[in-house]
């Protein structure tokens, strides 16, 4: 799996971006002390770099600079900063790409793995499994001991979501929600149209009960 | 500087120039002088007082038309300080000195202020610019944790991030300097964007969207036109009617020219026809704001204030139980 490596002085948001990219199937490595974040970040040699700008010792721009002189990794730069001047210097210091802050999660792993696939050409396999059902998000099939089943664009990305937060209650604006970020723009009835479906075809690979539905609240895997 | 409005404020020197001409003569009849010296004498004196009356009118009054006709040319009135001419006579050097420091002491007040604003504009964007982070954390405190109370969280963490790029984008429009960046942008995937960015607002509120014909590219600058179209869908939101099903409608039609219209229309509560002059007024309100008490008055006005800057004409049609409808004409990239 690739590893990300995260250059950010925000501990809270560190940490959390950690949880969120490693709930995603990534490997996360921080960066903690910034004396030397360039020389650490060639050192470690990861898949890509996700790069703040206002950091303590050198800034954003500095290390950007200073890995592309030895290191060709994919630079994705996070800042709070929505400014055209700092787009641009970043783009132009060599930084693959550009996000600001306050960042749609789903935004941010678009990004990840658009500027991944762009660097490596190969689409990373991401798989989920949860009590013995296995989503290839990818293909978008489903197996459950041996038996598969493939599931429509909604289907997925709402058991895709049931499963990330597997064990949680997800209420049915989150849901639809996460379907409109996939530029899907269902109505509430589609949703319940699209669990039932999605129940069947549990049910056919012999997974009945599998999609619980908590009244009032949501849903849960 | 009037004529006769000198005579009236010379009436003083003028009847004691009279009196005198009046005594003299008397006191010459008394002492029986020659008449036609007594008249020469007279004309002499006469003569003196209106030569004396007349070219001191005719001083002033070329000073102070002057100064008129600088004052009404003036676009910067504060300027006149420093056009100001010195005047020959001495009451109006008086005025002048005190003109001039009066001038002074109002640009240093003006200097201070500006000083002030830009400080105090200074900090609202480095707070903006700070508020980003603990919003960042929140949000990926909210994906790691999601259940129905993080995702209730979740939405107002939204607003209170809709409330900092209002503030955000209030600091810019009043300033000189903008920092927009005109562009060729896919119309299709802006509207896409918007939509995404407010989708827990519009899923919370079960308004629903529709796009039709969008598939053009304009010119305009990307954040600036989300952030307009964010204001707008905000509306819709806030006013929709609840007794029917809200949609938002977004489509785009071609006009003369390289123009394309863009109209965003919802079956809301629409505005009544009185307040429909005053909506893109600052902090007006109007009768929906008074019923709804969440109204700031300012998406609108910030609406026309950057869409003006950007040079894109920006209208609103509404009736009152129907539904508004805001129509940009946005310019088509043709190369």
């Amino acid at each position: 799996m690739e590893r990300i490596l995260i250059v950010e002085d925000e501990e809270k948001i560190r940490e959390e971006l950690r949880t969120a990219l490693e709930k995603k199937g990534y490997t996360c490595t921080l960066i903690e002390e910034f004396e030397d974040a360039a020389g650490q970040i060639v050192r470690e040699a990861p898949d890509l770099v996700l790069l703040d700008l206002n950091l303590p010792v050198q800034d954003g721009f500095y290390i950007c600079q200073e890995v592309r002189k030895q290191l060709d990794v994919p630079i994705i730069v996070v800042t709070s900063s929505s400014s055209d001047m700092d787009e641009l210097m970043s783009l132009n210091l060599g930084a693959d790409d550009y996000i600001t802050k306050p960042f749609n999660m789903h935004i941010l792993l678009a990004h990840i793995s658009t500027v991944l696939h762009r660097a490596y050409g190969r689409k990373a396999t991401v798989t989920l499994t949860h009590k013995g059902l296995t989503l290839d998000v990818l293909k978008g099939r489903i197996s459950y001991q041996g038996r598969e089943t493939d599931l429509t664009k909604n289907e997925l990305g709402i058991l895709r979501m049931l499963m990330e937060n597997a064990g949680q209650i997800i209420s049915r604006t989150d849901l639809i929600c996460h379907l409109w970020e996939m530029e899907e723009f269902v109505e509430d009835s589609t949703l319940t149209v699209n669990i039932n479906r999605l129940r069947r075809k549990l049910a056919d690979i012999g997974l009945e009960d599998y999609l619980l539905t908590k009244r009032g609240l949501g849903y849960m895997v | 500087m009037s004529v006769w409005e000198y005579i009236k404020d010379k009436w003083v020197a003028i009847c004691i120039g009279l009196l005198v001409c009046m005594l003299s003569a008397m006191f010459m009849l008394v002492m029986e002088v020659a008449m036609p010296v007594a008249v020469a004498v007279e004309v002499i004196f006469f003569a003196g007082f209106a030569s004396m009356i007349g070219y001191d009118c005719f001083r002033k009054k070329t000073y102070y038309d002057e100064l008129e006709r600088t004052w009404e040319g003036l676009d910067e009135k504060t300027y006149l300080s420093e056009i100001i001419e010195e005047p020959g006579f001495y009451d109006g050097k008086v005025l002048y000195r005190l003109v001039k420091d009066n001038g002074k002491y109002l640009n240093d007040v003006i200097a201070d202020q500006q000083r002030e604003m830009m400080d105090y504009k200074e900090y609202v964007q480095t707070w903006v610019h700070e508020i980003k982070t603990p919003i960042a954390v929140e949000r990926l405190l909210i994906e790691n944790n999601r259940n129905p109370l993080t995702s209730s969280l979740e939405e107002e963490v939204g607003r209170i991030e809709g409330y900092v790029e209002q503030l955000l984008f209030y600091t810019k429009s009043g300033s000189l300097e903008s920092d927009y960046l005109i562009q060729p942008v896919n119309l299709k995937s802006l509207v896409m964007e918007v939509i995404r960015r407010h989708s827990k607002m519009m899923v919370g509120a079960g308004v629903f969207p529709k796009m039709d014909n969008l598939d053009y590219e304009v010119l305009t600058d990307p954040k600036w036109m989300e952030f307009i179209l964010g204001q707008i869908l905000t509306n819709s939101v806030k006013y929709r009617d609840k007794k029917k099903r809200p949609f938002l409608f977004f489509t785009a039609e071609e006009e003369d020219g390289d123009m394309l219209r863009l109209t965003v229309a919802d079956n809301g509560i629409g505005i009544p026809a009185s307040d429909i002059p005053r909506v893109f007024t600052k902090g007006f309100t109007g009768e929906n704001g008074r019923n709804l008490k969440r109204s700031t008055g300012m998406g609108l006005y910030l609406c026309r204030e950057l869409c003006d800057k950007m040079e894109i004409p920006l209208d609103l049609q509404s009736r009152a139980g129907e539904g508004t409808e805001l129509v940009l004409r946005l310019k088509r990239n043709r190369s």
